[in-house]
C-alpha cells in the first residue's frame, strides 16, 4: 500500500508542481502567522475535517472527468447518514422510522451504503437512458433526495444511547496515529487513482469525457461507464455521510447541504477540468488540503469565517485563470490562441 | 439555415404544453381549494413570480450563451444588504452615509452589474468555465455580502440590517391600481429582453455566441463583448430581485437568497431553454418562473406536507427536461 503511494506519486506529481508549491507556500505562511499551525494535533485535525469531504471529492474527480457532475452528492450524504443511523442498536429520534428496526453494524452500514449507491444509480439512469443533462439530473436528485431524507427522518435528527463502539471508531477511532476516516480517505484516493491511472475502466473514462462520440463509436459502453461513475459517486457520498454520523454522533437531514459546491470547488482546484477528459486524483487530494488549510488557518488566526469564503473564490479565480495565463505544460499553442481571440474581439 | 425551422417548431411545442400544464394545475389547484383563485392568492403568486422571474431572466441571457452563472444567489444579498446599508436609516445603523433611496438602488445595481461583468471576464477572457467562475464568485461575493453588513451595521457580525423605508416598500409591496410594482417591473424587464433578443443585431449574437463561439467570432461577432454583456446584465438583474426581496421584508440578511440560483436555473431549463446554449429564449422561461411560482403556492395552500413537495419538484424537474428531449427529438424527425 505504501509502495504504491510512493508509486503514484512519482508519476503524478509532474503537472502538480504549481498548485503543490502553492500548498507549501500556504503552508509556511500560516505557521509563520501561526505558531500552533505545525503541532502534530492541528495536523491531524486538519486530516480529519477534510478526509470527509476529500472522500466525496475522489469519486468527484471520475464523475467529472467523464464530462458529468454531481450536485446530489451533499443530499446522498444526508440520506445515507440518515438511513444507517436509523438502524444502528442504541440509535433513537422522535419519529418512528429510527425506532422500527434494528441491525448489526456492518449491516446497517451496508444498507447505508446501498441507499447512496441507488440515488447515484438514478442518477446515472436519468442521464444515460433519459439523455438529462447531468446538471439538470442531478440538481433535480440533489432536491428529490432531500426530501426522501425529510421524510424518512420526519425532520428529527437521531441521536445515539449510546453509540456502539464500532460505529464510533469509524469517525472517531484511531489506526496507529492516524484517524480512521483520514486512513479511509487514503485508501480511497488510492484506489480511485490507481482506477484512474491503470484500469481499462479509468482509461475508458478519459475517452468518454475527451469526446463522447468517438469513445461511443470505438466500442465503448459509454452509458454503462458513465451509470458506473455515478453509482460510485453515490456510494463514496454515502460513505462519508455515515463517517460524518458516526463522527457527530447524529444524523439529521440537512446534513451536507450544500457540500457539493465544496466537493467541487476542490476537485476544479486540483486541475480537473469540468468539460471532461482531463484530471487526476493527486491534484484534487491536494486541492482539497488547500481549502482545508485555509479554513484552518483563519480558525486558529480568529478571523471571522466570512474571510474563508472571499480567499476561496479569489484562490479558485486565481488558480484556474492563472493555469490559463501561464501554462506550466506547453500545449499546442494556447497561448497564441488566446492572443487571436484577444486581437480580434 | 436549414435547422431552424424545426427547433422553431419544438419551442413552439415545449412552451405550448408548459402552458397547458399551468392552466390545468391552475385550475386543479382552485378545484381543490377555491381561494386559491382568489385576488389576494393571485397577488401573493404574482409577486414570488415577479421576484424569481426577473433574476430568471438574467439567467436565460446567461445560459443562452452557453454558461450558468451560480453566484445570482449571492448577488441577490449582495445588493440588498449594499442597497439597505447605504440608506443610514438601519437600526444601529454605523456607516457614515445616508443616501436617498433611488441612489442606493442605482448603487446597488451597479455593484452586482460590476460582479457579473467580472464574471464575464474571467469566463471570456481568462477562460475559466463558466461553471467554476460563477462558483468562486458565488463564494466571492457571499463573503462580501457579510464584509458589507458588518460594516453598515453596529453589533453581532452577520446581523441583518432592518429598516424603514418608503421606497423600499414600494418595491416590495406596493401596487399600481390591482398590479403589484414588481410585476410591472418584471413585465418590463420581459418585453425589453424579448424585444432585444429577438429584434436586435447584438440579442441575434447572443444566440450565435451560445450556438458555436468559434463560428460567431469567424461570422464578424465579438463573443467577449457578449459574454461580458450578458453576464453583467445577469448580475443587475439578480441584483434588482434581491432589492425586491429586501424591500419585501425590509430586511436585508446576510443569509438570504441562498441556493436562489439553483431556482432561477430550474426555472429556465423548464422553459425550454437548453443548457448548452443557443436556444430558447425568455417567453420559456416566463412560463417557467410561472410554473414554479403556482407550483410552490399551489402545493402549499392544499396542505401537502414540505417533505413531499421536495420529491415532487425533483420529479417534475427531470420530467419537463426530459419531454423536451422528446419533443426535440420529434421536432427533428
Amino acid at each position: 500500500m505504501k509502495n504504491k503511494m510512493l508509486y503514484k506519486g512519482y508519476l503524478g506529481i509532474r503537472p502538480h508542481l504549481l498548485i503543490l508549491c502553492a500548498l507549501t507556500v500556504l503552508m509556511v505562511i500560516m505557521s509563520l502567522l501561526a505558531p500552533n499551525f505545525l503541532t502534530g494535533g492541528n495536523l491531524l485535525d486538519i486530516l480529519r475535517v477534510n478526509s470527509i469531504k476529500g472522500i466525496m471529492s475522489i469519486a468527484m474527480t471520475l464523475v467529472l472527468v467523464t464530462g458529468g457532475i454531481d450536485l446530489s452528492v451533499g443530499s446522498a450524504f444526508a440520506l445515507s447518514g440518515a438511513v444507517t443511523a436509523s438502524l444502528i442498536a442504541g440509535s433513537y429520534s422522535d419519529y418512528i422510522t429510527s425506532n422500527l428496526f434494528k441491525c448489526n453494524t456492518c449491516v446497517a452500514i451496508a444498507i447505508g451504503l446501498l441507499a447512496g449507491a441507488l440515488v447515484g444509480l438514478v442518477n446515472g439512469l436519468v442521464i444515460t437512458r433519459l439523455k438529462v443533462e447531468p446538471f439538470l439530473a442531478t440538481l433535480a436528485m440533489m432536491i428529490f433526495a432531500r426530501g426522501l431524507t425529510y421524510l424518512y427522518t420526519g425532520g428529527y435528527p437521531i441521536n445515539f444511547k449510546p453509540i456502539p463502539d464500532d460505529f464510533a471508531w469509524l469517525g472517531k477511532g484511531y489506526v496507529g496515529a492516524v484517524p480512521v476516516p483520514a486512513v479511509i480517505f487514503f485508501l480511497v484516493a488510492a484506489a480511485g487513482g490507481w482506477i484512474l491511472k491503470y484500469t481499462a475502466f479509468g482509461r475508458l473514462l478519459f475517452a468518454i469525457g475527451g469526446n463522447r462520440e468517438t469513445a461511443g463509436l470505438s466500442g465503448i459502453p459509454v452509458e454503462r461507464n458513465i451509470c458506473l461513475t455515478y453509482v460510485f459517486m453515490g456510494v463514496m457520498a454515502g460513505l462519508a455521510g455515515i463517517i460524518m454520523t458516526s463522527r457527530v454522533a447524529s444524523a439529521s437531514a440537512v446534513a451536507g447541504d450544500s457540500y457539493e459546491m465544496d466537493v467541487i470547488a476542490g476537485v476544479v482546484l486540483g486541475g480537473t477540468l469540468q468539460s471532461g477528459g482531463k484530471g487526476s486524483v493527486i491534484g484534487t487530494v491536494i486541492g482539497i488540503f488547500i481549502f482545508g488549510i485555509i479554513e484552518n488557518g483563519l480558525n486558529i488566526l480568529g478571523m471571522p469565517t466570512y474571510f474563508k469564503l472571499i480567499i476561496k473564490g479569489i484562490v479558485i479565480i486565481a488558480a484556474i485563470g492563472g493555469r490559463y495565463l501561464f501554462p506550466v505544460k506547453r500545449r499546442g499553442g494556447a497561448k497564441d490562441e488566446n492572443r487571436q481571440t484577444q486581437t480580434t474581439a | 439555415m436549414k435547422t431552424d425551422r424545426p427547433r422553431l417548431r419544438h419551442k413552439f411545442d415545449q412552451q405550448k404544453l408548459l402552458l397547458i400544464l399551468l392552466v390545468l394545475m391552475f385550475s386543479g389547484f382552485s378545484a381543490l381549494r377555491p381561494e386559491f383563485a382568489s385576488a389576494r392568492s393571485i397577488d401573493n403568486i404574482l409577486r414570488t413570480l415577479s421576484m424569481y422571474g426577473i433574476a430568471s431572466m438574467g439567467m436565460t441571457l446567461v445560459i443562452l450563451t452557453g454558461g450558468t452563472d451560480l453566484s445570482a444567489g449571492s448577488n441577490m444579498a449582495l445588493a440588498g444588504v449594499v442597497g439597505a446599508g447605504l440608506l443610514g436609516r438601519a437600526i444601529g445603523a454605523a456607516n457614515p452615509v445616508t443616501l436617498p433611496f433611488p441612489l442606493t438602488m442605482l448603487l446597488a445595481l451597479l455593484v452586482c452589474g460590476f460582479i457579473g461583468w467580472v464574471n464575464g471576464y474571467c469566463i471570456a477572457r481568462l477562460k475559466i468555465a463558466p461553471f467554476v467562475a460563477t462558483l468562486a464568485m458565488m463564494s466571492l461575493s457571499r463573503g462580501m455580502v457579510y464584509v458589507v453588513a458588518d460594516y453598515m451595521v453596529q453589533g453581532v457580525s452577520g446581523s441583518p440590517i432592518t429598516f424603514m423605508n418608503d421606497g423600499y416598500t414600494l418595491l416590495g409591496h406596493g401596487h399600481v391600481g390591482p398590479v403589484p410594482v414588481q410585476t410591472l417591473l418584471f413585465l418590463a424587464v420581459f418585453l425589453v429582453l424579448y424585444l432585444f433578443l429577438k429584434y436586435t443585431r447584438t440579442g441575434r449574437a447572443i444566440y450565435a455566441v451560445g450556438g458555436n463561439q468559434e463560428t460567431a467570432r469567424l461570422a464578424g461577432i465579438k463573443p467577449v463583448g457578449i459574454i461580458l454583456l450578458c453576464y453583467t446584465l445577469c448580475g443587475m438583474l439578480a441584483g434588482l430581485s434581491g432589492l425586491i426581496l429586501v424591500g419585501k421584508l425590509s430586511s436585508a440578511a446576510t443569509v438570504a437568497a441562498k441556493g436562489y440560483e439553483l431556482d432561477f436555473i430550474t426555472a429556465v431549463a423548464l422553459g425550454g431553454t437548453g443548457m448548452s446554449g443557443g436556444s430558447g429564449g425568455v417567453v420559456g422561461t416566463l412560463l417557467g418562473a410561472a410554473f414554479l411560482a403556482v407550483m410552490n403556492n399551489g402545493l402549499d395552500m392544499i396542505n401537502v406536507p414540505s417533505f413531499y413537495q421536495y420529491l415532487i419538484k425533483g420529479v417534475i424537474l427531470v420530467l419537463a427536461v426530459y419531454g423536451d428531449k422528446l419533443l426535440q427529438k420529434r421536432g427533428k424527425n
